[in-house]
């Protein structure tokens, strides 16, 4: 399990704070998720985390070892991403999978806790809708089996069912610590910590 | 065979009588490449001359340290082209590519030169420059597709990179399916163009050689040669152009950089 520590965190837009001075603590197994209007950061503090931006100020720690060029590679062995905007240009889920160096049958449990049909991963992403595409990638993410999620708007294009069914398959595994970002209340009050900003 | 026949100065003049057509052509549809197209036929006639005047002293000189100076230099030529024209900045991409081209050539040389065609002199002018050209030459129009195809695809389809690398891939695994599409993409035509020679395109370098005096038999067999040479040649620099580019084109962290690609188009 891994506990996720931010320091002092600042990014900064040209002469523009987009957040400073942000600190927090994701605990083992804990969930949490930022909120805030549009414009205020938040995708851009899961890139932090994820590695694939510089902040201006602070560091990252997981389980109190700093996240930097040494440790970047063995950390993202850990992670699961799910960006936002998730255009990838690959054909379908079963591509997808062959890029992630897994198993697409992996995902077949989940796929079907998310109410798709198996078969869906293996129709070109533009065939399916923008829902089945998240569930999809979503569901391949979580055949990597990793300790620590991050999520970006994860329920944005799912329907209140889809996205109770998401969570649930969630907060079924006390030992993920999962950091997200999300527009939704029923999503929010699930969390354990609120990050606003 | 029949000595080659020689174009006088004023044949040549008249062969510009040519481009009246095409020139006619773009006046009619208003393509507005006149300019430019006779800007580059006046580059080429002056390039052409002056390397017509630098190649006859290199040739009667043959000297191994001149031959290697003179493919420097078109090394150099074509690296910096190539960045240019696939807008790359110089300042992280001269070294890799120059270090790419540098070894093809020497690999190629050394093999096709040396064992091939089995020269008792390497660097022998009418040998070594010649087919270090066509490499060359060929390697650069090659890596301009494929370099630019590559960094393009990396900074404009950058989701696809970062999705795979966040999840747990190593730099060289979240690359691949965009050095598989830059290879493609720049290696397909060259394979196409391979698969029809001598059906609708004939080889300048067999063209040359039977103008010359040589036999079709002695000019097929360099042709083929030759082709090996350059589709050998393009590929070693290409793959390592995107190898050793990229060392320089990512930070500690496996980020892209957002100056490998230079914004003033």
């Amino acid at each position: 399990m891994f506990e996720i520590e931010v320091n002092n965190l600042a990014k900064y837009f040209d002469e523009r704070i987009i957040f400073e001075n942000l600190n927090f603590v994701a605990q083992k197994g804990q969930k949490v998720t930022i909120t805030g209007a549009s414009g205020k950061g938040k995708t851009t503090l899961l890139r932090i985390l994820a590695g694939i931006a510089a902040p201006d100020k602070g560091s990252i720690t997981f389980n109190n070892q700093i996240f930097n060029g040494q440790t970047a590679r063995a950390l993202r062995q850990q992670i699961a991403y799910l960006p936002q905007g998730i255009d990838l240009m690959v054909n379908n889920g079963v591509e997808l999978a062959q890029l992630l160096h897994i198993d697409y049958k992996l995902s077949i449990p989940y796929l079907e806790k998310l109410l798709l049909q198996p078969s869906i991963i293996e129709q070109p992403f533009a065939a399916v809708s923008g829902g089945e595409k998240q569930r999809i990638l979503v569901s391949l993410i979580l055949s990597l089996q990793r300790p620590i999620l991050l999520l970006d708007e994860p329920t944005s294009a799912l329907d209140k069912n889809s996205a109770e069914k998401l969570m649930n398959l969630i907060w079924s595994n006390p030992k993920i610590t999962m950091v997200s970002t999300s527009h939704n209340p029923e999503w929010e009050k699930r969390c354990e910590q609120v990050i606003r900003l | 065979m029949n000595a080659i026949q020689d174009i006088s100065i004023l044949n040549l003049c008249l062969s510009f009588i040519a481009l009246t057509i095409p020139i006619a052509g773009f006046w009619y549809f208003r393509v507005g490449l006149t300019k430019a197209t006779l800007i580059a036929v006046a580059r080429m006639v002056i390039q052409l001359s002056a390397v017509a005047l630098y190649l006859e002293y290199i040739f009667e000189k043959n000297n191994p340290y001149l031959n290697s100076a003179w493919v420097v230099v078109m090394i150099l030529v074509g690296v910096f082209t190539t960045l240019k024209r696939s807008n790359l900045n110089p300042k992280m991409l001269a070294l890799p590519l120059i270090i790419s081209a540098v070894t093809s050539i020497v690999v190629i040389d050394a093999f096709f030169l040396g064992v091939i065609i089995n020269l008792p002199y390497v660097f022998e002018s009418q040998y070594f420059i010649p087919i270090s050209g066509m490499i060359l030459g060929n390697a650069m129009n090659h890596n301009i597709v494929g370099l630019n195809a590559y960094f393009e695809g990396l900074t404009t389809n950058q989701n696809l990179y970062y999705f795979l690398l966040i999840n747990g891939s190593s730099k060289k695994q979240a690359v691949n399916p965009f050095i598989v599409r830059a290879l493609r993409k720049a290696l397909n035509p060259m394979i196409a163009n391979t698969s029809v020679m001598g059906l609708i395109s004939l080889p300048g370098m067999m063209t040359g050689q039977i103008l010359g005096g040589s036999s079709p038999a002695t000019a097929i067999r360099y042709q083929i040669m030759i082709m090996l040479a350059i589709f050998t040649g393009c590929s070693i620099n290409l793959m390592l152009s995107i190898i050793l580019g990229n060392k320089t084109a990512f930070d500690r962290m496996d980020r892209i950089s957002s100056l490998v690609i230079r914004k003033n188009r």
